[in-house]
């Protein structure tokens, strides 16, 4: 595994490189996109097993931190999806110039499906496939979880929590939408999450789609349905799974949920 | 335009250690670093990207920082050796000052920590004399049963007219779902609850640092090791927060050490409005004000000073570090 700095000199990006190993190498590289904010922090041990998995099985793998996030430069406030998803397709051409493998898979999970999803055309060349855990289609509702949440955590947080954050959250849309689990909410970044709608986001034509969700995400299913009959080569596969991603490690919470990586790893591989 | 530069570096035995190394554009003390811990097993990044935060806010006032998962943890492999977890991460720790001080001709270093990245804080300052300060956050607690019964009951008197509070009850949320609904999950809970209160079972045996026998600290241990931190000069701040206690008066999260002299010469600042881990911007815009306050404190003060003071006694710099102390303890 080798630390990297790499991207445009005014946005440089931090990521992880897993070279291939194994006795057999396979002229296949896989990109993985992480969530955002503390979906992120959740879900880093299951990238980074992911990331070792694959390598193992002879694949060069790429994980990184889009601008403002994780150890890449950047404060909170500088996120917003238009720039993450140009980081998708910088360490897209990273990756390809490092494995030099001609086909190039990637997977990524929640918001980070989302922008996988939204990169796909503008990556060259293109991602023969595109793995899609749990991909955000309905920016309003990902809000909304995460304003919940936030005020869940809040009130776990105190030994006498403020009754008012509850009331605050159900009398005051306004309330609790600047910032999610200790993330900033900036308005550009609303926004864009509010202007996020299943109709509104395309599967690429020219890709192979997986995408992964709760067998009783209905939205989901409907969503891959249409993509097919849209013409893209989308194909749904209901999993269940214990990640909770908006939880803290704690007792009887799986940090990665062996059923989700190796379903996950078998489908990267296929 | 930052006035700092960030760069990923491995240590350790075959580079087995991953951390990020923060640089001040200028530097305040030639020979002053800081370390900033795991939490948990969350990796270096930290909850809510506070370990960024932190190395960013104290490269900002020239301190060169570096964030690092401890073996197993984030990005750092998991050690070949037999030490137990404690002695790893002692040695884990050892080797970033080993690393700071070949590369940069650094000598001197604070720590900060969360939860058990707090724990740590200490047991590092305990076996290396290069640590001059340490900040804990939310690190062990020593409260007597006195201010835990003053705990429960502001939570009972709370009780009546806080629903979060109530939910915060397991056997309150399941029996409110029982209330609405005798087939749900709440009733099964609820009557599971009741069986075990009416039929207790024998407690499953616990493993490794959970389980019966344990090496236990006592306070006294606790005192005993702190006040050997002082007396070497180690500047301590220990810091806890809401999710603790809801009040605090006359230092209730270490009430058994009442009267020690620990309290003359350490900071200890109860937060009644900052959590475990900072959950909102603002409550990290504090905690980080804080830090940077701290260190900033131990950033000005001279080397030699501080070698002068390691005998303890009454010497300048504990004469600093007291008057430090007096300036932030925060009660209730």
């Amino acid at each position: 595994m080798t630390p990297l700095v790499f991207g445009p000199s005014s946005r440089r990006l931090f990521g992880l490189f897993h070279p291939a190993e194994g006795r057999v190498q396979r002229d296949v590289a896989v990109l993985l996109c992480a969530p955002m904010g503390h979906e992120a922090i959740r879900s880093h041990r299951f990238f980074r097993l992911l990331a070792q998995r694959l390598s193992r099985r002879g694949m060069s793998v790429l994980r990184f931190d889009g601008h403002g996030t994780g150890d890449s430069p950047g404060n909170d406030e500088d996120g917003e999806l238009s720039g993450w998803c140009a980081d998708v397709a910088v360490a897209h051409a990273e990756l390809v110039a490092r494995s030099g493998a001609s086909r190039i898979i990637w997977f990524g999970a929640r918001v980070g499906a989302t922008l996988a999803l939204q990169a796909a055309s503008t990556a060259t060349p293109p991602p023969s496939k595109i793995v899609a855990w749990e991909p955000i289609l309905h920016g309003a509702e990902y809000l909304q979880y995460l304003r919940e949440k936030h005020v869940q955590e809040l009130e776990h947080g105190h030994t006498i929590p403020d009754a008012g954050w509850r009331r605050q959250l159900e009398q005051d849309p306004q309330a609790f939408t600047t910032e999610a689990f200790g993330f900033a909410i900036t308005p550009l970044l609303r926004r864009q999450l509010l202007a996020l709608e299943p109709d509104t986001l395309v599967a690429p034509q020219n890709a192979e789609l997986v995408t992964i969700a709760k067998p009783d995400d209905e939205q989901t299913a409907g969503w891959v349905e249409r993509q097919g009959r849209a013409g893209a080569s989308a194909r749904w596969l209901p999993l269940t799974h214990s990640m909770i991603w908006s939880s803290n490690p704690f007792p009887n919470n799986e940090m990665v949920p062996a059923e989700a990586l190796q379903r996950i790893i078998t489908e990267i591989s296929e | 335009m930052t006035d700092f530069t960030e760069t990923p570096v491995q240590f350790g035995a075959e580079g087995a250690l991953l951390g990020i190394l923060t640089l001040p554009l200028v530097q305040q003390s030639e020979e002053l670093g800081c370390i900033v811990l795991n939490t948990g097993v969350n990796h270096r990044v930290g909850p809510h990207r506070i370990n960024v935060k932190a190395s960013r806010a104290l490269a900002g006032i020239g301190i060169p920082t570096l964030r690092f998962d401890l073996s197993g943890i984030g990005d750092s492999a998991s050690s070949q050796s037999a030490l137990d977890f404690r002695a790893q991460a002692i040695d884990d720790m050892k080797s970033a000052l080993d690393h700071l001080e070949k590369s940069h001709g650094l000598k001197r270093f604070l720590v900060f920590g969360i939860c058990s990245g707090a724990e740590n804080s200490i047991a590092l300052a305990l076996n290396d004399p290069r640590v001059v300060g340490l900040l804990a956050f939310d690190g062990p607690t020593y409260m007597t049963p006195g201010v835990r019964l003053e705990r429960k009951l502001r939570r009972w008197m709370a009780f009546p007219f806080n629903t979060p509070l109530r939910h915060s009850y397991k056997i309150w949320a399941d029996l409110s779902q029982w209330a609405a609904d005798a087939r749900s999950q709440g009733a099964k809970n609820s009557v599971a609850a009741l069986k075990s209160i009416l039929f207790p079972k024998k407690a499953e045996p616990v493993a490794d640092i959970f389980a019966d026998g344990a090496p236990e600290v006592t306070a006294q241990d606790f005192e005993r090791k702190l006040l050997s931190l002082v007396d070497r000069g180690v500047s301590i701040s220990l810091m806890y927060s809401a999710t603790q206690n809801s009040h605090d008066r006359d230092y209730g999260m270490l009430r058994q050490l009442r009267g020690s002299r620990l309290f003359e010469r350490a900071q200890y600042r109860f937060w009644p409005d900052i959590d475990h881990t900072a959950t909102t911007l603002e409550m990290q815009a504090r905690l980080l004000a804080a830090l940077q306050n701290w260190a900033r404190g131990l950033a000005f003060e001279r080397p030699a000073t501080r070698a002068g003071n390691a005998g303890g006694g009454t010497s300048q710099p504990m004469v600093l570090a007291r008057r430090r102390a007096t300036r932030a303890t925060v009660s209730g």
